[in-house]
């Protein structure tokens, strides 16, 4: 094992990633709408420090083409 | 003519004030005796009648009626053609009839007897929806 392995091991294994914001689905025209904000901190778990904080603006748009749902036959 | 008609009126005028207490009282008499002496014997007298008629003639006409139901779905059938498109809007879904239509055909020989176009628009409103995250762990593992 490498030395960058073993220290993106310890890392990692140290390490975990927290997330907390809200997001609001909604539907437009064609499609759907996720719009929100994310906070991500990455915290050390050993010294009990949080190391990173990011912002994660999320303004995504999903189109969704028009579904034809065929009737069903009488038999 | 003015004074016949005047003489037709006075004469009229009288009649009437004399007679119309006299009919008055006839009619109420007569009404009191049918209500209460004619009254409840033609309501029983119907009462029975309709049992009898309802008793004797409920069998002939629920095997009519099993038999005509029995006939109609063998002669014919129902069949539903279209589609419906759901398309996506601002704030809900839009569904959409084309083409959407009820035909009645014959068993026997396919052929159309009558066909009912059905239109079909229809909106479903959809509200919001809140998704919040709260504390959420995202843990790391290294795969060795």
């Amino acid at each position: 094992m490498s030395v960058v392995d073993e220290l993106v091991e310890n890392l990692v294994e140290r390490n975990v990633i927290k997330l907390n914001g809200a997001l609001t689905i909604s539907l437009v025209d064609g499609g759907l709408s996720v719009r929100g904000r994310l906070l991500s901190t990455l915290r050390d778990q050993k010294k009990g420090k949080d190391l990173l904080n990011v912002e994660i603006p999320v303004d995504a748009q999903l189109k969704v083409s028009d579904v034809v749902l065929p009737l069903p036959q009488i038999r | 003519m003015s004074d016949v008609k005047v003489f037709i009126d006075t004469v009229g005028q009288d009649v009437t004030s004399v007679a119309v207490p006299k009919i008055d009282a006839i009619a109420a008499a007569i009404n009191d005796k049918a209500l209460n002496e004619y009254g409840p014997r033609v309501s029983a007298f119907a009462n029975e009648l309709a049992k009898d008629v309802i008793k004797d003639l409920s069998v002939n006409v629920r095997d009519f009626v099993t038999s005509l139901i029995q006939d109609l779905c063998q002669r014919y059938r129902p069949e539903i053609l279209g589609e419906i498109h759901a398309r996506i809007a601002q704030g809900g879904v839009d569904l959409t009839g084309h083409g959407v239509k009820l035909d009645v055909k014959r068993q026997d020989t396919g052929a159309v007897v009558a066909s009912l176009d059905i239109p079909i628009a229809l909106r479903i409103n959809v509200s919001d929806i809140a998704v919040t995250v709260r504390d959420s762990t995202i843990k790391l593992d290294v795969v060795k």
